[in-house]
């Protein structure tokens, strides 16, 4: 019999007072730090004497200029220790302070889950082969992942919370209008049969049925403790949604199933060598004139420094294939796995914490949308 | 043999800060110029912090006793039993750890990506 109880971690004063101040220091560098060190590699570099009223043009040439420069090396330990003490801190940490609860909240869990296989809206599948991409790397410095402990997918949803807004909404609400934002972008038209490709705890297949009740929606992703809450957190929302355990490269449905297909910062978790297979499944299971749209991190063109920064958050913050991806030609890499028209534009929605106070500073990051039609 | 060797140590060295690939199995250095003046700075600053929240606490406690909430040195006066006492020696481990396990932290990193996956990044 599950429980009617919200699944909740009980957050003490202290985790949130510390979770409150790494989001501020994440929010310094981000912001003061960033501009300063984009001030500082300037004047480092006119100092080299190399200028000749050039700057930079390849990321190799700013890394040459960055390595020395303080403000940057500070900005790098930043991006990796706030991180690190976000997750791992003694006590404080979210994987710390969630699994000090696991007598509560493991067993919880696992009635929820047991009532979802038994409804048939939650399909798992201990068979599942990870691939190595998922297996072997702690995504941004999750230890373990997101598939080796029960409670994974709770502190998957709690570093997101985190993130996306100060304090600590354990439902992961936030960055719901990340995906309204990019619902925007769709064409007009009746889409019935939904898959939300890479679903995590399932707050995109949540906001798809907030909006489009009359939809049937599925989440697919390889993590099963992420799966068990994407389906304990629909049944506090009240909707009904297929939940399933699949490697995103073999899915088990139908050829031409699916209206529309969408992501969220997906393509930077995939090996570069996965591609081609990944994006020839999702064409095989869209109708014709299906859509496949999500958002990712690209370059900005023509600032090597923001994207030497990009790069660097790749492999400092255990995103390995970031680097890649930034370099990915996806036009050609789609049309090559069967679609039709492809669509990357600007997407400028998120660019608000993203944009400098001075103007001569490049964006830190950049977005696009990506809308694939089959 | 020893000159390829030499070629490969140097390329890997070719940075101190910037990473050119992802982080394997020994937690990465970044701070080499920190300067010791910007440091001490930081340490003042955070002194400072520390010094508002005593006055705070002071002022709060001044204002406590004025109001009659709490008796005079009720603080001080204040005798703990063994449970608030076991707790209070407990946050103070715990507030030691916190703070000291920083000081020497393992240089293997607490999260991981695998060797196969390192050889997958392009």
């Amino acid at each position: 019999m599950a429980t009617n109880q919200p699944l909740r971690f009980d957050s003490t004063r202290e985790f949130r007072a510390f979770h409150d101040f790494l989001h501020a220091a994440r929010g310094y560098r981000l912001a003061s730090l960033y501009e300063d060190a984009y001030r500082a590699y300037q004047r480092a570099y006119a100092a080299m004497g190399r200028t000749n009223g050039k700057t930079p043009r390849t990321i190799a040439e700013v890394n040459e200029v960055i390595d020395r420069v303080p403000d940057v090396q500070l900005y790098f330990w930043m991006m990796r220790h706030v991180q690190r003490f976000k997750y791992s801190h003694a006590d404080w940490g979210i994987l710390e302070a969630i699994n000090t609860q696991a007598d509560r909240l493991v067993p919880q869990l696992e009635r929820l889950a047991e009532e979802g296989l038994r409804s048939g809206e939650l399909q798992l599948n201990p068979a599942v082969r990870y691939p190595d991409y998922f297996a072997l790397v702690d995504f941004h410095q999750h230890p373990g992942g997101l598939s080796r402990r029960p409670l994974d997918g709770m502190v998957y949803e709690m570093g997101r919370a985190v993130r996306f807004a100060r304090g600590t909404d354990p439902r992961g609400t936030d960055s719901n209008n990340l995906y309204r934002f990019i619902f925007r972008y769709l064409p007009p038209g009746r889409y019935h049969r939904v898959l939300d490709w890479g679903t995590s705890f399932g707050a995109g297949v949540r906001t798809w049925l907030q909006d489009h009740p009359e939809s049937e929606v599925y989440g697919v992703d390889l993590a099963a403790p992420c799966l068990k809450l994407a389906y304990a957190r629909g049944r506090e929302a009240g909707i009904k949604a297929q939940w399933s355990q699949q490697d995103l490269e073999h899915l088990d449905f139908a050829d031409d199933f699916f209206d529309l297909s969408f992501f969220v910062f997906m393509l930077h978790e995939l090996a570069p060598g996965h591609m081609p297979a990944l994006f020839r499944e999702v064409h095989r299971v869209l109708k014709p004139g299906g859509v496949f749209i999500g958002m990712e991190l690209v370059y900005l063109e023509d600032s090597p420094f923001q994207q030497a920064l990009q790069d660097a958050e790749g492999w400092i913050n255990n995103e390995p294939f970031m680097p890649a991806c930034f370099k990915t030609d996806f036009d050609k890499i789609f049309r090559q796995a069967g679609f039709s028209k492809v669509e990357i534009m600007r997407f400028d929605e998120m660019a608000d914490g993203a944009t400098p106070s001075d103007p001569g500073v490049p964006p830190r990051q950049t977005w696009n949308i990506f809308r694939i039609t089959k | 043999m020893a000159k390829s060797k030499t070629k490969a140590t140097k390329k890997t060295k070719r940075f101190k800060s910037v990473l050119t690939g992802p982080v394997g199995t020994v937690e990465p250095k970044f701070l080499h110029d920190l300067d010791m003046d910007r440091m001490v700075g930081a340490f003042m600053a955070l002194c400072g912090e520390v010094y508002v929240l005593r006055d705070r606490v002071a002022t709060l406690e001044a204002v406590l006793e004025e109001a009659k909430v709490i008796g005079k040195n009720a603080i001080e006066d204040f005798v703990e039993d063994a449970s608030r006492s076991k707790a209070r020696q407990d946050d103070a481990k715990r507030f030691v750890r916190r703070v000291l396990r920083e000081l020497h932290r393992s240089d293997v990193p607490v999260s991981a990506v695998g060797r196969k996956a390192r050889e997958m990044v392009a």
